[in-house]
């Protein structure tokens, strides 16, 4: 495993399959450290401080969390989240309100209130560190492929 | 047209809603059609966990722009967790592979040679040329052997994360083309332990329940299961029921504090490996106050023993299996009830909780609503029972508890064993592709059993392979010692998945005498580690089904193509079968069984033998009338994935095991899934149960007719030690797991920006206090030791994941942090499945 | 600027008299219906209308057996 593993990336150009050959390492997520060497633990990232909201892909996308969430507590008593984002609170604090499909239950019925399905917010909205991406990634939204 | 920003978003509005509903408008199609931006939109299920969720997945010129989840799914209604919402992007990662990859040295094959893009062909020509040189030896020692005796040195590692036809086709090439039973599934790693505990139980595999319970249920005890990170979607259901249904708790057990205890109402912490106590406790519990129904276990269970002292998994010359009075045995003998209640005794409410470190008032609550006849108790579990060197035990003795009360088969009443992977139970466990199975819960041990798979398949009578075959961590090891030689994995990442990585996985994958192959999408630990690599296609880039935790069947269509020259599982399997003659395969007398498949290929016998190619090509479209691609159908010239599918049902229709059956294809591609047994079109929700289940007979209420007599096993074992505790050197527990935001080692979720960018790297999960004595505090680098191997990694304090003293967390998603270097290879000596849970470990300053 | 769509359910009889009905609320606009009585509708709001109060609105026409909320987007 200590021998460097190059491999040749083929680049598929957009006309069809026409070949160019470079040359380049084949690598795991581990980069260049071998898989049964010690890679170094990296410094924890921090997350993101205040900021504007996060653009979304496509529509049906669940926001981002555009700010750290150390210490805050989502447990049955308590939901912090909710004391910025509620639509009772969002005025006042500034915050993006939760989104209305938020309003129902599971069979569809319309509520007063969120949803308890919804209440634990992390499980779709995450906060970001700072850092570049561990891969590129090539997705696209509509916009890009129809050109608009 | 070009629309405003306005009339998009109504547009998109009207095209949901209308997508929900299941209809089409006319007028507004037309108008949406001359819209560049309209999107079409098609279920699947989701690449991810066990829970099965249904997207809708938006396309857009050829092009996956959007996933949602899917509003007609019975099992998310419309909602997803944040790994859901992303699978839009996990076939995007930019290091996608687009060709073979084979290690050379000037122009040819070398096991120490750099990886080289090289064609199909030449990559099927040098694979041919490794796998007919294995069979060839393997044939000459099978020679004049008894099916029961045959052994082979071709072996493949699978997945539950195969489409089911992905492994029947797999589990068909090795079992009958190359007859070798060494197939097996990352399943292994997972639900080996349910399994066992079902067959062992029920005498037939997979939940009486299903997600309804959540529901239903008064009671959840979670036992061994972070629901909240796992199984986002259930823990939803869950949530919705305690928050609104009067008087509804919840109850947790773990080895240290999760997000599910935020919803807890009785909150348990215990020290590894005691659970075993505590679930006896429970079951002492109840005899000792007379709560169990007399009633339902005179009429439905037997009593019966397990052997114990059955050593941990090792390799036979480790001390502790030299050590073991009864090394793997598993063989139920019955007893008495009094014995059974013998047999509890010694789990009082005191023992338990000094043993446990768990406080008597929480475990009496916990007897308490077991013992109550009044509550309904769901109880599930996922990798805290099943990754345990006594897993089996562990899983059996959740249903002594339910059996003992006659809490089972009815809505909310539930012991209900979570699946970790998409098609665990669809494929590796239903197809059976692990060591030992056949399809439909026959095993290859047996011959009847063999007989009805070589009479469906077509084959001479002793075809099939008698022998179990090589499991999981018994391929690592034979690798490594130079016995299994022909290998390919395909749909995992092993490398990074199996423990003890440096002394008993990497070995093997190196060790000259073998040729490892490795189909991927992505370049994995596990795929620079092989010799060849082919570049796969991947999720909705082919045709599939999965089959999830509750037993439902889910197809979806292809939605789009894969990049490059990358090709799906199946369409590799099924390729590769044509390179070989049964000759090449089949000794001479076997053939001779039936002369006319002389000189025929394996593709010949086993792919275009009148059954899987019955169905001719066909245009696939949806109900709105969207035309989908099939590359297999495009590349065979036939329905293959319809073929291989109603083949496989006939295992379900035409064997003496009832309970099993399926729909058929077409039914699967228009509904949102069934759970099987599918009874006149029917799915059926509770098993077992008398209203529920077809199989039951009117006045006999329950039966358990996987076992002959009609009734389940209460199966009593004792708590019995981990194979590695902490000591003076090694002086912390390691648990390791997931986390929400990554699926498993981190191949698709670490290629998507938001979902890295949520949680980049692995930290290691430590007791404030524990950190200080060792002089580290959070942030700081620190090695975590074992007698194996070392990582490094950063220590976190806080957050999510809250230890107690004496034990760290560590996430295994992270490549460049492979804690399963540190981690110990003992299995469960029955189901053989590895106890990532418990080692002992140090930790010091990096 | 906040738009949803709604997917509305009615006996198959009242399709047409739902509809016209559906019509007349603020901001609602009915995209079409199919012959078991599913009505595709969208609504447009200010802010300071409530969704719920709309959904329940929709609720109480006559022939209406369920309306429930598909799609929301919401942009400033």
């Amino acid at each position: 495993m200590n021998k460097k593993l190059i491999i040749m990336f083929v680049l598929f150009l957009a006309a069809g399959f026409n070949q160019q050959v470079i040359a380049g390492e084949l690598q795991s997520l581990r980069g260049s450290v071998d898989t049964d060497k010690n890679s170094k633990a990296p410094e924890l990232k921090k997350y993101s401080k205040d900021g504007e909201p996060i653009a979304r892909d496509y529509v049906q996308q669940p926001p981002l969390i555009p700010h750290k969430i150390k210490g805050y507590r989502v447990n049955k008593n308590a939901n912090k989240c909710l004391s910025c984002h509620s639509w009772k609170n969002y005025r006042e604090s500034g915050a993006t309100k939760i989104s209305q499909t938020h309003f129902e239950d599971r069979e569809k019925h319309v509520l007063a209130n969120i949803s308890a399905r919804r209440y634990f917010c992390t499980q779709c909205h995450v906060p970001q560190v700072v850092s570049p991406p561990l891969v590129k990634n090539n997705f696209k939204p509509v916009a890009a492929i129809t050109g608009e | 047209m070009k629309l405003t920003r306005r009339a998009f978003i109504k547009s998109n509005a009207i095209a949901a809603t209308a997508a929900a509903a299941g209809i089409t408008i006319p007028g507004i199609k037309e108008a949406m059609a001359k819209s560049k931006d309209i999107i079409r939109w098609d279920k699947a299920p989701c690449r991810f966990c066990g829970t099965g969720c249904s997207v809708l997945v938006g396309t857009k010129q050829g092009r996956i722009v959007a996933t949602q989840g899917d509003p007609k799914s019975p099992v998310n209604r419309g909602l997803n967790c944040i790994k859901g919402y992303f699978l839009s992007k996990i076939m995007y990662g930019e290091d996608r592979l687009t060709t073979p990859l084979l290690r050379m040295t000037n122009g040819k094959y070398d096991k120490e040679g750099d990886f080289t893009p090289v064609s199909w062909e030449k990559a099927f020509d040098v694979m041919e040329e490794k796998f007919k040189a294995a069979l060839k030896h393997d044939i000459a020692a099978n020679k004049g052997k008894k099916p029961e005796e045959i052994v082979s040195t071709v072996g493949m590692f699978g997945s539950g994360q195969w489409t089911v036809w992905e492994g029947y086709a797999a589990s068909k090439l090795y079992k009958a083309g190359f007859r070798s039973n060494n197939i097996d599934p990352n399943a292994r790693h997972c639900m080996a332990s349910a399994v066992g505990a079902f067959i062992r139980g029920f005498g037939s595999d997979e939940p009486m329940g299903c997600y309804d319970d959540l529901e239903h249920a008064d009671v959840f005890v979670l036992w061994g299961s972070n629901m909240a990170e796992m199984h986002p979607i259930l823990w939803t259901r869950l949530t919705d029921t305690r928050l609104n249904k009067k008087d509804c708790e919840v109850h947790v057990l773990s080895t240290f504090e999760h997000r599910c205890f935020d919803l807890g109402d009785n909150n348990m912490v215990f020290t590894p490996q005691t659970d075993l106590a505590i679930l006896n406790y429970i079951a002492n519990y109840i005899i000792q106050n007379k709560a169990y129904d007399k009633s339902f276990t005179d009429k439905h269970v037997n009593f019966t023993k397990t052997p114990t002292d059955i050593g941990y998994g090792l390799r036979p010359e480790h001390s502790l299996q030299q050590k073991a009075k009864n090394p793997n045995k598993g063989k139920l003998s019955n007893i008495s009830f009094d014995e059974y209640a013998k047999s509890v005794e010694p789990y009082t409410l005191e023992y338990t909780a000094e043993l446990s470190g768990v406080p008597e008032e929480n475990l009496l609550r916990l007897a308490k609503v077991y013992a109550d006849p009044k509550k309904k108790v769901t109880s599930f579990w996922t990798m805290g029972f099943n990754q345990h060197t006594r897993g089996v035990w562990a899983n059996g003795l959740v249903y002594n508890i339910h059996l003992l009360m006659g809490k089972i088969s009815e809505p909310g009443n539930s012991p209900f064993s979570l699946t970790g992977q998409p098609s665990a139970c669809g494929t590796a466990r239903e197809v059976g592709t692990f060591s030992h199975r056949l399809p439909a819960d026959y095993v290859v041990s047996k011959k009847p059993h063999r007989d009805l798979a070589e009479k469906i398949w077509n084959l001479p009578e002793g075809t099939l392979n008698g022998k179990n075959g090589y499991h999981a961590v018994l391929q690592n090891r034979m690798l490594k010692d130079g016995k299994l030689n022909a290998y390919w994995v395909q749909c995992n990442n092993n490398v990074q998945a199996a423990a003890n990585i440096n002394e008993e996985v990497l070995p093997g994958y190196r060790n000259p005498a073998n040729f490892i192959v490795v189909s991927d999408p992505y370049p994995t630990v596990t795929a620079t580690a092989a010799d060849l690599i082919l570049p796969t296609a991947m999720w909705t880039e082919k045709e599939g089904a999965y089959g999830n935790a509750e037993r439902r069947t889910q197809f979806w269509r292809q939605q789009v193509n894969a990049p490059g020259e990358s090709k799906s599982d199946l369409w590799q399997i099924v390729e590769f079968s044509k390179r070989f003659k049964v000759e090449d395969v089949w000794p001479a007398d076997i053939i001779a069984k039936k002369p006319e498949m002389k000189g025929k290929t394996l593709y010949e016998i086993l792919f275009t033998n009148g059954q899987v190619d019955q169905f001719p090509k066909t245009t696939i479209r949806d109900n709105e009338g969207n035309i989908y691609a099939n590359d297999e159908m495009d590349d065979f010239g036939f329905y293959l994935q319809k073929g291989l599918f109603e083949e496989y049902r006939r295992f379900q229709y035409e064997g003496p095991k009832k309970g099993h059956e399926l729909a058929a294809f077409d039914v699967y591609h228009k509904n949102r899934g069934l759970r099987w047994p599918v009874i006149k079109g029917k799915e059926t929700l509770w098993r077992y149960r008398e209203g529920h289940d077809p199989y039951v007979k009117t006045g006999e209420k329950f039966n358990f007719y996987g076992n002959k007599n009609g009734r389940a096993n209460i199966i009593t074992a004792p708590y019995e030690p981990a194979a590695e505790s902490p000591d003076e050197e090694y002086d912390l527990w390691l648990s390791t797991g997931r986390v929400l935001e990554h699926w498993h080692s981190g191949t698709m979720t670490r290629r998507v920006p938001e979902l890295y960018k949520a949680f980049p790297d692995a930290v290691i999960y430590m007791h404030p206090d524990d950190a200080k004595e060792r002089g580290l505090s959070r942030g700081l680098a620190a090695k975590i030791v074992s007698r194996r191997g070392e990582m490094s990694a950063r220590i976190e304090t806080r957050g999510r994941n809250r230890v107690p003293r004496g034990l760290i967390f560590v996430p295994w998603f992270d490549a460049s942090r492979l804690i399963n270097k540190v981690t110990l290879d003992a299995t469960d000596p029955l189901s053989k499945e590895t106890d990532y849970k418990k080692c002992a470990v140090k930790v010091i300053k990096a | 600027m906040n738009i949803s769509g709604v997917l509305v359910h009615a006996y198959p009889e009242h399709v047409d008299s739902v509809g016209q009905s559906l019509a007349e609320l603020e901001g609602v606009e009915v995209h079409g219906n199919s012959n078991d009585g599913k009505i595709v509708v969208t609504v447009e709001q200010n802010n300071a209308n409530h969704m719920s109060d709309i959904l329940n609105n929709m609720q109480t026409i006559p022939g209406v057996l369920s309306a429930s909320m598909v799609y929301h987007q919401f942009e400033e």
